[in-house]
């Protein structure tokens, strides 16, 4: 008894780590979405991609706008507006729909494994899901930062003349960012087609004697 | 030559256990295989048979292959 109580611990905390990112993703994109909604104020923090100080003339916020700069441009606006406030807090919703959903297929295909029948249901259509749940994400979310960073600043106030390259978080890196999401998502196809494998032969052994 | 499911074959271990008195639980006992897989045999459930499987029960039952299964219409 003592000796499967690790066993039993190591799944209790994986099935309550999922059920967290579960809950908290579907929780907390509604209530990200309503915070933005009532927020009178919107902050903004990003890479503006220069050295220790803020050079002058690299920014020049606009009226209702505040910016310093401690090694990340804070930028602070009054009465962004649903579109600005919504759009800020899209990249994040986005990020938790995605991990709420693929939390929630390895739930349920942890709960399967504990109970012995790994292979049960539709376990292949979940991890497809999941995959392509992943690679949407991997390229919706990075998007969705750089197009949110790019109103924002626009609002808030000009920009100046780059210096060594600008503001980072406004450039979407599709081969730096997306692509290794589309990697993890390829890995999980594979594992889903292994899955169908496993399937196939724990169908074909049943009623094996 | 593709495989016909439902197959045509009997198992006749409950009859075979029968004549020599035995219960599933002893030979199961005996060989060293699950009640539970020798219940899917005995009930006509089973859909393939181990030859591992196969020698252990007629060894303990002291028969052949062919006097565990038989084919039927």
């Amino acid at each position: 008894m003592a000796r499967h109580l690790p066993d039993r611990l190591h799944w209790i905390v994986l099935r309550g780590f999922l059920l967290l990112l579960a809950v908290g993703g579907f929780v907390g994109v509604p209530l990200q979405l309503v915070r933005a909604w009532r927020s009178e104020t919107l902050a903004w923090s990003g890479d503006a991609g220069v050295g220790a100080a803020l050079p002058a003339g690299l920014f020049t916020p606009a009226p209702g706008a505040q910016a310093t700069y401690d090694g990340h441009l804070l930028v602070s606006l009054q009465d962004p507006g649903l579109r600005l406030s919504l759009l800020s807090v899209l990249p994040d919703a986005l990020l938790g729909a995605a991990v709420a959903i693929v939390a929630s297929v390895l739930l349920v295909l942890v709960l399967r494994l504990q109970e012995g029948r790994p292979f049960a249901g539709n376990g292949v259509v979940l991890l497809r899901v999941a995959a392509a749940t992943i690679a949407m994400a991997g390229v919706a979310v990075p998007l969705a930062r750089t197009w949110a960073n790019r109103e924002i600043l626009d609002r808030a106030g000009r920009l100046g003349p780059r210096l060594g390259g600008g503001p980072a978080d406004t450039h979407y890196d599709f081969v730096n960012v997306a692509l290794g999401w589309i990697c993890v998502a390829l890995l999980v196809l594979a594992v889903a087609r292994a899955y169908r494998e496993g399937s196939r032969l724990a169908e074909e052994t049943e009623g094996l004697v | 030559m593709p495989v016909d499911d439902p197959h045509g074959i009997h198992c006749r271990l409950d009859e075979l256990l029968d004549e020599r008195g035995l219960t599933l639980t002893a030979l199961a006992d005996r060989i060293g295989v699950t009640v539970v897989n020798l219940s899917v045999l005995k009930n006509q459930r089973a859909k393939a048979v181990r030859f591992s499987t196969l020698t252990a029960i007629c060894k303990a039952l002291d028969c052949q292959p062919g006097d565990l299964f038989v084919l039927v219409d």
